[in-house]
């Protein structure tokens, strides 16, 4: 569980995250939305322990992480970025098996415990047939697939997705919302996506300017009454035959807003 | 993930692919090592007087067995040549791996220890001491050049800083900054200098050179090149993490700013002991590294020792050709390493512009 009670955070003078109280329970998938520079990815990275809040805590399973080794935070929250950057001349196989290395120390490089761990993760994701690619050659749906399977060699228990899809066309958007979903103990998920924030999470937080504006289950919260003014359009919401949520928009009229 | 409980069963695919990698890797560190050392018989036996491989081999095996071996070849061999020929392989091993190092933590394949300062300052704190100061001896020189190495990438980290995305390319630019301005001090001080004779050893030194080897400087490079290369192999999965990028990093439980600033004053103190020794020396360390991953790929644990012993055996050939190209005249061996690495990155170069990488 990760429990962040009045977070703050500052960058110089100007305040990115005001005083935010938010649970998230073991076992769900919490999605993080809201416009651009809303502090969603500051959120994120303050839950990673990356930045150092101005006030407020965060504590994972009971625990103050201001207080703890990057090794104890990784052997319990993982991180997939927008986008990975890596080495390319590192293969598949080297950039997974990093993951072991929170857990089994910085010096004990690869073993046996360690290849079995990255040929199952790479067998979850798809890629266990292109182990020694470097990854120079990866497209970004594959390289996504490596941070997740890197993430699951991690064994954390959280997961932190910063708009893992971004990059990503649709069936490889959907590929990688199924592996989270599949292999995410706990997830918390920065989106634009509402579609899968309805469809995939258990929580939705809407951000707007450092603040969480609603927060609770996508049905509720996801609503042209609280999306309208938080993105400053019209939200359509369109039912299909699944019950899933489609939303389209629009911007204002003249004298609307 | 971990499965406890193993029972024998065939490794998946995937495992025996990886350790097909590794086996290679392994193999390429065997074929070099013996490359090496035929490369080191071959360079005993070459200069003025002519030595068969086959009676340097003798001499040098009797001297490791501790039997009395007299005359003239035994003193070429053992007195003259051993040291240079043992020097050239140690530093062109420590530059190569501070090379492939340096690359990894700045996240850019043409860091090496030119692009940091790393050399610009060993050059400062050798050219103070010894013309400011006026002091000569060998150990006091490598003291100069590891605090000046270590100075300037101190001054380095300082500017540029470790932290955030950028943080390895703000490195770069505070590297060239660095030794750009370290550059103009020894020059400075090579021009103000009022003895002629001071001024020249020091720049006949910045241009590299291992025409004369003395035991202390030769014991200090050993001393640095296997603590500093061991090191660096043992922390090789740190290397694997800070080179994939600050997400990957902490993913394998580091903080990247700290295991950037303890490798990068490790590998400076390293390279600091071995330009004292050998002065600058160009090209080894950005080209090598590209050579060792094209060779086992991009882990460290395989770039590392390939990068020690390719760089070894091309710095001793590269001296070779210095001290015997237009004999008895010597090149400076930088003037030679510039030589054959400067088409190499063009090279490199049009590889990358043709594969897009």
């Amino acid at each position: 569980m990760i429990r962040v009670t009045g977070l703050t955070v500052h960058a110089g003078p100007k305040q990115l995250l005001a005083g935010i109280d938010v649970t998230i329970p073991t076992g769900s998938t919490t999605a993080i939305v809201g416009p651009n520079g809303s502090g969603k990815t500051t959120l994120l990275r303050a839950l990673n322990g990356v930045l150092t809040p101005t006030g407020g805590r965060v504590e994972i399973d009971g625990t103050d992480i201001a207080r703890r080794s990057r090794r104890w935070m990784a052997q319990r929250v993982a991180y997939v970025g927008q986008r990975l950057e890596p080495d390319p001349s590192l293969t598949i196989a080297d950039e997974v098996a990093l993951g072991a290395l929170a857990r089994r120390g910085p010096l004990a490089g690869g073993g046996r415990e360690v290849d079995e761990a990255v040929a199952e993760a790479l067998e979850v994701v798809g890629l266990a047939d292109r182990v020694t690619a470097r990854l120079a050659v990866l497209s970004g749906g594959e390289l996504q697939r490596v941070a997740i399977a890197r993430t699951l060699v991690q064994g954390a228990g959280h997961v932190l997705l910063d708009e893992p899809t971004n990059h990503l066309d649709p069936r490889h958007r959907l590929e990688i919302f199924e592996l989270v979903r599949r292999i995410a103990p706990t997830a918390v998920v920065v989106l634009h996506d509402l579609e899968f924030a309805t469809r995939s999470c258990d929580q939705v937080l809407v951000l707007d300017e450092g603040r969480i504006i609603a927060g609770g289950s996508p049905h509720d919260v996801l609503v042209p009454a609280t999306l309208d003014p938080v993105y400053q359009v019209r939200t359509h919401v369109l039912r299909g035959p699944d019950d899933v949520a489609h939303f389209a928009f629009t911007l204002p009229l003249e004298g609307q807003s | 993930m971990f499965n406890k409980h193993r029972v024998a069963v065939e490794a998946p695919p995937a495992v025996l692919a990886v350790r097909a990698v590794r086996r290679r890797a392994r193999l390429w560190v065997v074929a070099l090592l013996l490359l090496l050392g035929t490369g080191m018989a071959v360079a005993l036996g070459i200069g003025p007087v002519r030595i068969p491989p086959a009676d340097v081999l003798e001499i040098v095996g009797h001297k490791l067995r501790g039997q009395p071996t007299e005359g003239p070849l035994a003193q070429i061999v053992w007195g003259t040549r051993l040291p240079r020929v043992l020097m050239a392989t140690l530093a062109g091993a420590c530059l190569s791996v501070a090379g492939a190092v340096l690359q990894a933590v700045a996240r850019n394949g043409l860091a090496d220890p030119y692009l940091l300062g790393v050399n610009a300052g060993a050059s400062t704190g050798v050219a103070f001491v010894a013309l400011v100061a006026g002091a000569g001896g060998a150990m006091v020189l490598a003291g100069a050049a590891l605090a000046g190495a270590v100075g300037a990438v101190a001054l380095v980290i300082t500017l540029g800083g470790l932290a955030g995305q950028r943080g390895p390319f703000r490195l770069i630019l505070a590297g060239l900054a660095v030794g750009y301005m370290l550059t103009a001090v020894t020059n400075f001080l090579i021009f103000w200098s009022d003895s002629p004779e001071a001024a020249r050893s020091v720049m006949f030194w910045l241009l590299g050179s291992l025409s004369s080897v003395q035991p202390a400087v030769l014991n200090s490079a050993a001393i640095a090149a296997f603590v500093g290369i061991g090191v660096l192999i043992a922390v090789a999965p740190i290397l694997d993490a800070l080179s994939s990028g600050d997400d990957s990093a902490r993913a394998a439980g580091l903080n990247p700013e700290r295991a950037r600033f303890l490798v990068l004053i490790g590998t400076s103190a390293m390279v600091g002991v071995i330009v004292a020794g050998v002065g600058g020396i160009g090209f080894v360390g950005l080209v090598v590294p590209h050579l060792a991953r094209r060779l086992v790929g991009g882990r460290h644990r395989a770039v590392l020792p390939v990068s020690a012993l390719l760089g070894g055996a091309l710095l001793l050939a590269a001296d070779t050709i210095a001290r015997t190209a237009v004999a008895p005249q010597e090149i400076p061996v930088g003037v030679v390493t510039g030589i054959l690495g400067a088409p190499f990155l063009v090279l490199l170069l049009r590889r990358a512009i043709t594969t897009g990488s």
